[in-house]
């Protein structure tokens, strides 16, 4: 190769490595989030606290779904393996049934929120030990928690603060994690269907799905007066299960 | 005797009323039963123990409990309404079943718990202000409450979505495109702000979720009803064969090739450039759902069709383009007891009975309403015991008979008290029907009538349970026969044990009888034969007594009263199947003479009815 080839292969070079480091510079000013993952592989606090609690979350809602909106429940109805809580009820026949649980809403926020007592605590505490075991220097300041029952989802919000110290400080305060279920929907039919049970002893449930289309509920009378309500969200199979026991009828006289 | 049925009726009212009357001395009225009782809120049980008496840290003081009252007219235990103030939820309780604000009133008098029409974006919610306040907030969108609407199905018809159309975001280059509403549109900021939405090579490579920094050089556009495949709009989106269906809508809608929405499918609008410009109002179909049609998308729900990817095992035909189609939402229902197979159309109800015989109406048996909806069929059942019975009504709309069922009271417990056929058949107010012929109760030789009121719809007993009215109920019948035999045979009658009477048809005076009976030295015995019908004075001859034997007519109209007042008499069960030894029976009374002269036995006869 003679003396004008090698500059031409040099003058090619510098123009292939000009345009690289052009693009790379262009790649940091619009993808500022490329050069923070590359100085740490660790998920941030957010991401870590929604990982570890939203299976359990998750969970524990469905298992309060299918029981009338308790973990445990005391005052229930065995209904194909499941202890189905009574959220109107009386023991006496042709009697309007008493409301058990009121605001409903509240009852299953609580019951979700105390489900979940010991697994808040694990969780910072797994937080901090994974932080720690990348060099951090981690502090946690422990706060008070609540369960929002929300449109399609289910929130949770801690008032945690995490202090994460290594070269530089950062603070992460009020964590929330998202968990996607309908049971407010479903618990709000389920209020309707219970006025009704209420007031009139029955309710008409093809109302209820010529309404919202992909919705279905079914009653089931079992034979001491109680009534079972299965309602499911077709496109998720998410269920809410009640009983209610409400102007039973009598055998005999 | 003519008078005992009237008696042992009215012995049997008081008893209940004493028995009430003493319940109620002892019914204890519990604010909260104990845990082991179920935790309930305000019930009446009979025994204090049951009444919880732990502290309640929202009362603020121990459960009461309070004696001989019934929990309605207790002052902790009253009903009123149970307000959540943040999530804006008013319900009806009582104060100890409540978590929230408790207020001694009703919802209605109560102004935040006035419910309206809540506009959230493109949602409606009938709910309280503050709870349409809280949906606001917590999805970020502007909320309006509408107080004038005061129905849910109103509220639900009102959603309507904002002005929608074609978002072109212009990046360098490219021309993005996204179906949104102008308020939607409006938040993608064109100045140096940040965008949830991005588009572009590096999207392409690292999602569409990352941060994008809009320069000064791009803009954004919206186009009020346009589509994004517009050609005029000059976007990389363009029309497709695809086909999607939106969660909460009917039809079958078109897709671009950018993944938006486009109008609803018609399979003959393909490639028309007009159809893929403008958002426009289906033309397709026979406005009665497209059931299963390959060709349009425009489904209706309230006709029984709605959008469904095609199956193959469920649609006769597959769709021209796309993969979705108006899936027909009726069932196919095949009769049990019949086998006759019909098709009942989305949202018919019907009735069906758990009984195997002609008897619908026959121990163990319950009626069942069931439900047509979104291609499945659902089970309710009436109330057990034939408590309810189902009834079916057609119902015509436009032309076509729909079927329409529902579970109601069997309205059974005053028919026995009823004396004259008028009143026993009054359908508005019981269900019974008129048996002439017999007479429960008192007679008077001046009733021209000579009947018996029974339940028209024959109720269930809990037989096996104590306490149980079974027993009494169906005793009423054998006490009528007794009196009845002896007046108008003018024999006198006991009772005797295993015997069977088979018979014909009523009008056929040809019966066969057979008496299994148990005679002083506990021998059992056997008598059997056949006549041409029985007089008053012609007897039976039974080894070591003799037997009368009675009217074949009687002994059918007397069945009939007994089979219907409920699960009582010779009759078979819903399954098909006899009662006691093989036969349903029924204690009838005889007299035996003889050696041992009116030495009386037990005796069950039993009933076999030759024609069924």
């Amino acid at each position: 190769m003679g003396v004008n080839g090698k500059r031409g292969q040099v003058t090619l070079f510098i123009i292939i490595g000009i345009i690289i480091v052009v693009m790379g510079v262009l790649i940091f000013l619009f993808y500022p989030q490329i050069k923070s993952s590359i100085s740490s592989n660790v998920q941030t606090p957010e991401s870590f606290i929604q990982n570890c609690l939203e299976e359990e979350i998750s969970n524990n809602v469905k298992i309060i779904s299918l029981q009338g909106g308790s973990l445990g429940p005391q005052g229930y109805y065995l209904y194909e393996n499941y202890k189905i809580s009574y959220l109107c009820y009386t023991n006496e026949d042709l009697k309007k049934c008493v409301v058990q649980k009121a605001p409903l809403k509240m009852y299953i926020e609580d019951e979700i929120k105390n489900s979940i007592e010991k697994n808040v605590e694990q969780c910072f505490s797994s937080l901090k030990e994974s932080y720690e075991k990348s060099g951090y220097d981690v502090t946690i300041k422990k706060g008070d928690y609540k369960v929002e029952l929300l449109p399609k989802r289910v929130v949770t919000t801690l008032n945690y603060s995490v202090t994460l110290a290594k070269q530089d400080t950062v603070k992460y305060e009020n964590f929330n994690v998202i968990v996607n279920n309908n049971v407010y929907e479903l618990m709000t039919i389920a209020n309707s269907i219970v006025e009704w049970e209420r007031n009139y002893g029955d309710s008409e449930t093809t109302l209820y799905m010529a309404l919202y289309k992909d919705l279905k509920v079914e009653k089931k009378k079992q034979s001491e007066g109680s009534t079972i309500y299965i309602i499911t969200d077709r496109n998720n199979e998410n269920k809410f299960q009640f009983a209610v026991r409400s102007i039973a009828l009598p055998v005999g006289y | 005797m003519k008078r005992k049925n009237y008696l042992f009726i009215g012995a049997i009212g008081l008893f209940i009323l004493l028995i009430s009357f003493v319940s109620s001395a002892n019914t204890y009225c519990c604010e909260r039963t104990t845990d082991g009782y179920g935790g309930f809120s305000c019930v009446n049980v009979d025994d204090k123990s049951k009444c919880s008496t732990s502290f309640d840290s929202v009362l603020n003081r121990q459960y009461q409990a309070a004696l001989g009252t019934s929990c309605e007219s207790t002052s902790f235990c009253k009903v009123g309404t149970c307000v959540d103030p943040f999530a804006g939820t008013c319900e009806e309780s009582t104060k100890s079943a409540c978590k929230g604000d408790w207020k001694d009133t009703t919802a209605d008098e109560i102004t935040q718990c006035q419910k309206g029409c809540c506009l959230v974006g493109e949602e409606s919610k009938f709910v309280t202000q503050t709870a349409c306040k809280k949906l606001g907030s917590t999805t970020g969108m502007e909320a309006t409450f509408k107080s004038e609407i005061k129905s849910e199905t109103q509220c639900i018809q009102m959603a309507n979505p904002n002005e929608e159309g074609a978002c072109v975001i212009q990046t360098g280059y490219e021309r993005d495109c996204r179906i949104l509403t102008r308020e939607g549109c409006a938040n993608i900021s064109v100045s140096s702000g940040t965008t949830t939405e991005s588009s572009g090579f590096f999207s392409s490579l690292f999602g569409t979720n990352k941060v994008t920094q809009l320069t000064e050089e791009n803009a954004v556009e919206f186009y009020a009803g346009y589509l994004c495949s517009a050609n005029s709009l000059n976007t990389s989106c363009g029309p497709s064969r695809k086909t999607t269906c939106v969660s909460g809508e009917d039809d079958v809608y078109f897709v671009d090739t950018c993944g938006n929405l486009a109008n609803i499918y018609d399979s003959s609008k393909l490639n028309d450039n007009t159809y893929w410009t403008k958002m426009m109002e289906p033309s397709c179909g026979d406005s009665s759902g497209n059931k299963g049609s390959s060709s349009c998308g425009n489904c209706d729900y309230n006709f029984g069709s709605t959008c469904k990817s095609y199956q193959r095992t469920q649609d006769e035909v597959a769709p021209v383009a796309g993969e979705n189609l108006c899936r027909d939402l009726s069932c196919t229902y095949t009769d049990p007891a019949t086998k006759v197979r019909k098709t009942y159309e989305h949202g018919e109800s019907w009735c069906v009975s758990s009984s195997l015989t002609s008897d619908k109406y026959s121990p163990g048996s319950r009626d069942y309403r069931l439900v047509c909806m979104n291609n499945e069929i659902l089970v309710e059942p009436c109330d057990d015991f034939r408590n309810e019975i189902c009834i079916e009504e057609p119902v015509s709309n436009a032309g076509v008979q729909y079927s329409y069922a529902g579970c109601r009271m069997n309205l059974w417990r005053d028919c026995v008290a009823q004396t004259t056929k008028d009143s026993c058949e009054q359908s508005d107010v019981r269900d019974c029907k008129w048996i002439a012929g017999e007479r429960i109760g008192t007679r008077t030789e001046a009733d021209s009538e000579l009947g018996t009121c029974v339940p028209l719809y024959s109720p269930g007993f809990d037989w096996w349970n104590e306490g149980t009215q079974a027993e009494e109920i169906c005793s009423v019948a054998s006490q009528m026969k007794t009196s009845d035999f002896t007046s108008r045979l003018g024999e006198e009658l006991v009772q005797v044990v295993g015997g069977r009477v088979d018979y014909e048809a009523e009008n056929n005076e040809k019966y066969c009888y057979n008496f299994d009976f148990l005679t002083t030295n506990d021998v059992r015995k056997e008598y059997a034969g056949c006549d041409n019908g029985i007089t008053s004075n012609s007897k039976k001859e039974i080894e070591n007594g003799i037997a009368y034997g009675i009217n074949n007519k009687g002994w059918s109209t007397l069945l009939t009263i007994a089979s219907a007042l409920g699960d009582c008499g010779a009759k078979l069960n819903s399954a098909g199947s006899a009662g006691y030894e093989n036969y349903s029976s029924v204690k009838v009374n005889y007299l035996i003479s003889g050696p041992k002269k009116n030495e009386t036995k037990t005796m069950k006869v039993v009933i076999k009815n030759l024609t069924k």
